[in-house]
Order: C-alpha cells, then sequence, then structure tokens
C-alpha cells in the first residue's frame, strides 16, 4: 500500500521531484525553444549572447524563453496526478 | 519617474529571473510582482524550473566538452568564446537528442563542483563586500605581494587581472579556507563602491565553459581552466557580470601557460 501525498501537488521543489519531470518537459520542447532555455539557465549566457549563438533578435530569444517556460509549465500542470510525490 | 510606475512587461519578467533585468527596474518589478502573487507564482515556477534544470543537468554540463576553443579565432571573430563555447554545448546536448544526453549522465546526483565552488565563492562576496575598514588582508597597492603571496598558498601561479578598463580598481586579497584547500580571493570596486570579487580555487575537474548562478542578491560566473576554478561574483546584472567575467578571463588565458592546447 502506498500513501499519495495530495498537498505538494502543485510544487515542483526538491530535485528529487524534477528530474524526470523536466526531462520529458524539456523533451516536449520545440529545438529553438529548448535551446534557447538551456543557454540561458544551464550555459548562463546572457540574452544577447544567445541571440548571437541563435542567429535572431534579442526579442526572439525573449519570446522563445517565454514559450518555454510556458510550455513547461503546462507540461508538468497537465501531469500533476502522476507527479505527486508517493512515498 | 514615468519608467518607475510603468507597467510590468512579460518579457521584464523573464528578465527579471534571469538577472537581465536593469538596475532602475527592478526594485519596480520586486513591487509589482508583490501586489501580483499570480504573477510572483509564475516567476517562482520558472525559478523552480530552472533549479530542476540545474539540479538534473549541472554535472554533466560540466563534463569535457568536446568543443576546444580557440581563442584565437574566436576573438578575431566577433563571437565571444562564451557563446561559442557553449553552443557546442548545445548542439551536442541536441545532436544526441534529449535521451542520450539523459543516458551519459545517469548520476547527476551528487553536488557538483560547480555547485560547491559557487556557493562558497558567494559566500565568501557576501561577508566580505560589505567591509568597510577589512575587506582585504592585502591591498591592492601591493599587487606583486598579494601575487607572490596567494600563489605561494595555493602551489599554482596567479594571475590577479587589472580590471580598470572595465571601470574597477583592485582593492586587494585574502586567503580563504576552501573545501578542498587553500581558496584566494580578490576584491574590485566600481566607482559606485560597486564590488566585484574573483575567487580561486585548485580542481582536478576539467575545463568548462562559463556557468551563471544567481545567488541572493548576488550573482556568479563559474568556470575551470588547466586545474584552476574561478567564481565571479557581483550584483546580479548579468551583462556587466559578464564582461567582467570576459575581461578576467582574457587576462588570465593570455598569462596561462602556452602549448597546453
Amino acid at each position: 500500500m502506498q500513501a499519495i501525498e495530495d498537498n505538494d501537488a502543485p510544487d515542483m521543489t526538491g530535485p528529487e521531484a524534477g528530474a524526470r519531470d523536466i526531462e520529458r518537459a524539456l523533451a516536449s520542447l520545440a529545438e529553438d525553444q529548448r535551446a534557447a532555455l538551456l543557454l540561458v539557465v544551464l550555459e548562463g549566457l546572457t540574452y544577447r549572447e544567445v541571440a548571437e549563438v541563435q542567429g535572431v533578435p534579442i526579442g526572439t530569444v525573449m519570446s522563445r524563453l517565454a514559450r518555454a517556460r510556458m510550455q513547461i509549465r503546462a507540461y508538468l500542470d497537465g501531469e500533476r496526478p502522476t507527479l505527486r510525490r508517493v512515498k | 519617474m514615468i519608467d518607475r510606475d510603468s507597467p510590468v512587461t512579460e518579457h521584464e519578467l523573464h528578465a527579471y529571473v534571469d538577472g537581465e533585468i536593469p538596475a532602475d527596474r527592478r526594485d519596480a518589478v520586486e513591487a509589482w510582482l508583490a501586489s501580483h502573487p499570480e504573477h510572483a507564482a509564475r516567476v517562482a515556477h520558472w525559478r523552480a524550473q530552472a533549479d530542476a534544470i540545474r539540479a538534473r543537468y549541472d554535472a554533466i554540463a560540466s563534463e569535457p566538452v568536446s568543443v576546444r576553443f580557440d581563442l584565437e579565432k574566436i576573438t578575431r571573430a566577433s563571437r565571444s568564446w562564451r557563446a561559442v563555447a557553449a553552443a557546442g554545448v548545445i548542439a551536442a546536448f541536441l545532436a544526441g537528442g534529449v535521451v542520450g544526453w539523459m543516458a551519459h549522465g545517469a548520476s547527476a546526483a551528487a553536488p557538483s563542483r560547480f555547485d560547491i565552488f559557487t556557493a562558497e565563492a558567494l559566500g565568501a562576496h557576501k561577508v566580505y563586500v560589505v567591509e568597510v575598514r577589512h575587506p582585504v588582508e592585502v591591498p591592492g597597492a601591493e599587487r606583486p605581494h598579494l601575487v607572490q603571496w596567494l600563489s605561494k598558498r595555493l602551489d599554482y601561479e596567479l594571475r590577479i587581472p587589472d580590471l580598470e578598463r572595465t571601470g574597477l580598481k583592485l582593492v586587494g586579497g585574502r586567503l580563504l579556507p576552501g573545501p578542498f584547500g587553500p581558496a584566494a580571493f580578490c576584491m574590485y570596486e566600481g566607482p559606485s563602491g560597486e564590488r566585484f570579487t574573483i575567487y580561486y580555487a585548485r580542481t582536478d575537474s576539467p575545463q568548462t565553459a562559463m556557468h551563471y548562478r544567481a545567488g541572493d542578491g548576488f550573482a556568479a560566473l563559474y568556470w575551470v581552466e588547466h586545474g584552476l576554478a574561478y567564481v565571479v561574483s557581483g550584483p546580479p546584472e548579468r551583462e556587466r557580470l559578464a564582461s567582467v567575467a570576459q575581461a578576467a578571463y582574457d587576462q588570465i588565458d593570455k598569462a596561462a601557460p602556452s602549448g597546453k592546447q
């Protein structure tokens, strides 16, 4: 028998909660959006540098980031029932 | 001040999360978020996403990258070396596919050297930048002595860059206890009193591209070159921090032993 904790459903705190879900959420993104997000979050590039790497204006980089974050949130929210931590 | 009262845009919220918001808008964004809990929750979610991504991939991103960048070539082109190196990392990610990349780093649980050194450096930064009378042990006026002393203690020929070009004067430096041995710490100061620090520690980690980490009111850029980890910390303004780190990197790299690459 496993109990399911309901009260922590909407968050994704703690690295253990995020690992597999974030993998799948990233995989669901369009390539340009995923690259923009990873360059900023993981590689620490400035928006200007990402624009340089991707060969697009900074405004486009920001739009890609916004869409990537929205999509990840929607993905994780949509998956919420299976995201509940099982103890 | 029209600027202060103007509504906060979607792009500004992202820029706020990524440390790209201009200093004169940060307060306005924070005030706005305080009265818009729904948007504050979105911002919190984006931060949690970023934490999850870093928790999952930092250790992998710190592994040796097959891209070795030829600085001279890159300098001649207009791109920054950071952009080129990072582009290589992401290209590897995309080419290998997300699944391949993940299989590659199946054991990313332990805190990476990046996490450890950045936390140490930001901790020291926070403690010492507020010091008025004793920010350093050896003043910048005694640079040769400072270099010699710290180099001896780290058993590594340190290079303490001259950052006047970016408007920063060397305040001085000190020795710190590090997680794996002694660490060196140098402080710089700008015209309006803003302070930046460089943290140096020996490491056996392979060379990395620069990584950004936003802390509590501060931000840091970390990289590893020839067995030394560097963390440049300062106010959370990414462009400025990146230009300071780039200036430091350029001088350190020039002084690096030749023939290694």
